[in-house]
């Protein structure tokens, strides 16, 4: 296929494929540069690490689609003045991690509304009785977690739930690896008190 | 050693991250200190606790849903490129002002995806005016225009339906007292409008979308004065689950499509 008008991405094969060869760096120049191409493969290939880091933020599919777009866009917008001094993950999960705070706190004023929701939804159907109770789980775990006092919530969910390093952690929220550190312990001493009857009851 | 030095080291010995001698230390603590051992043993029940990384939240959107918000997300990116300048201001402003537009904090993405809608039904329906006036000469001019009226009919309504959506997608939720008149006055005419549409010929998409719109519009239409949140935040979610801004412009472009054809057809 010779068709392309805009040929500056040639040896990129499917980047959705595992073994493709991914040069990120090459990509990014490009994407920087202004190729709409380019800049969809950057953003397919970060799309879902996105969303799941808004996701755990924020405990919400509508909101984590929100923080989603919200934060390609603004990467779109950014993206020529990105010098390229932190990997281009780590700047795109502070990115992330910003807006979904600032959604965060914008959301706690309305929770007790969406209380009200979830409960005049949870009526409708208690017919899975099964999995309403792994859900009841997760949701407690979740909430847990959620009420975690906001850099504690941050460094567990990017360090254990999205699985990023404690140096890569410490980049995106720009200090050292050890104030992460004491966050994160902190930060599951406090879930695991919390949720103490989740465990006793499993045992 | 302090208990506390050894706990501070708990969680990258968990993690086997601690440097061979460090390592070491907190090894032979343990073996003689019950309360740190405790503390690992908390430590290491609450990382059990955490949902392991394999099962990710976007594990359970599909292909097709990926797809379409790498779309929407570029044309969000497009309508900010489009309404920065704002190339017909004039006309927008003239649709958007038909009632009162709430003001949108930031950007949400989603409204800005409407509102790339709108503007592309804008400039289409602006640059279907010459066609028209074209037909006007055109021997069979009535039958070329009973199409136009219709067609400009749904395009009319599908433009303000999805200001309407806009309109509700930007509301502010902190508001405490919602005054949803206006919007609830247009859903009752945009209801009325599309029994007249539902009763022209079209096509199956058109008219599924026009449904599925229908009973959202209903559903705003009847809102109890001195409606409350929950009731909106469920029609809103109903937007969203259904993706309907989204299946508007997908559906309008077949619409499109075929409408220029017609016209190329007629000439
Ligand atoms: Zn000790």
């Amino acid at each position: 296929m010779a068709t392309a008008e805009e040929p500056s991405v040639p040896l990129l094969g499917d980047p959705l494929r595992a073994d493709a060869r991914w040069d990120e760096r090459r990509i990014l120049q490009q994407a920087k540069d202004g190729n709409r191409d380019a800049f969809r493969l950057l953003m397919n290939r970060h799309l879902r690490r996105v969303y799941d880091v808004a996701y755990r933020f924020i405990g919400d599919h509508d909101m984590a689609e929100d923080i989603t777009q919200e934060t390609f866009v603004k990467v779109h917008a950014a993206l020529p003045s990105f010098r390229g001094d932190a990997e281009f993950s780590t700047w795109l999960h502070r990115i992330t991690v910003n807006i979904a705070l600032t959604k965060k706190r914008l959301e706690k004023s309305k929770q007790q509304r969406h209380v009200r929701l979830d409960d005049a939804l949870d009526g409708a159907d208690c017919e899975q009785h099964e999995a309403l109770h792994i859900d009841e789980r997760r949701a407690h775990i979740e909430r847990a977690l959620h009420e975690l006092p906001t850099l504690q919530r941050a460094v567990v969910i990017l360090r254990h739930l999205n699985g990023l390093s404690t140096k890569q952690v410490s980049d995106i929220l720009r200090c050292s690896e050890g104030t992460v550190k004491t966050h994160l312990f902190r930060g599951l001493r406090k879930m695991r008190s919390k949720l103490h009857y989740l465990q006793e009851g499993a045992a | 050693m302090r208990h506390s030095t050894i706990q501070s080291m708990l969680y990258d010995f968990l993690m086997n991250e601690l440097p061979e001698r460090d390592r070491e230390i907190v090894e032979q603590h343990l073996a003689s200190c019950s309360g740190c051992s405790r503390e690992l043993a908390d430590l290491k029940q609450a990382l059990q606790l955490l949902p392991t990384p394999t099962e990710a939240p976007s594990d359970a959107q599909n292909e097709a849903y990926w797809k379409s918000l790498s779309l929407a997300i570029e044309s969000s990116i497009d309508t900010r490129r489009v309404t920065q300048p704002r190339p017909f201001a004039g006309l927008y402003d003239r649709v958007i002002s038909f009632f009162t537009f709430r003001p949108a904090y930031g950007f949400a993405a989603g409204a800005s995806l409407a509102v790339a809608i709108v503007a592309l039904v804008l400039f289409r329906t602006a640059s279907d005016e010459s066609p028209i006036q074209m037909a006007k000469s055109s021997i069979d001019s009535s039958i070329v225009l009973a199409q136009h009226e219709t067609d400009q009919r749904m395009s009319r309504y599908f433009s303000k339906s999805k200001t309407l959506l806009v309109g509700l997608a930007n509301l502010q939720e902190e508001e405490s007292s919602l005054d949803l008149r206006a919007e609830q006055k247009l859903s009752r005419r945009l209801v009325r409008e599309a029994r007249y549409l539902q009763q022209q010929p079209l096509d199956g998409r058109s008219a599924k979308l026009i449904a599925d719109l229908q009973k959202i519009l209903i559903e705003l239409a009847n809102l109890e004065e001195g409606n409350d949140l929950p009731n909106v935040e469920l029609i809103r979610s109903g937007i969203r689950k259904e993706n309907l801004l989204f299946k508007i412009r997908m559906a309008e472009e077949a619409f499109d499509t075929t409408k220029n054809h017609s016209t190329q057809k007629s000439f």
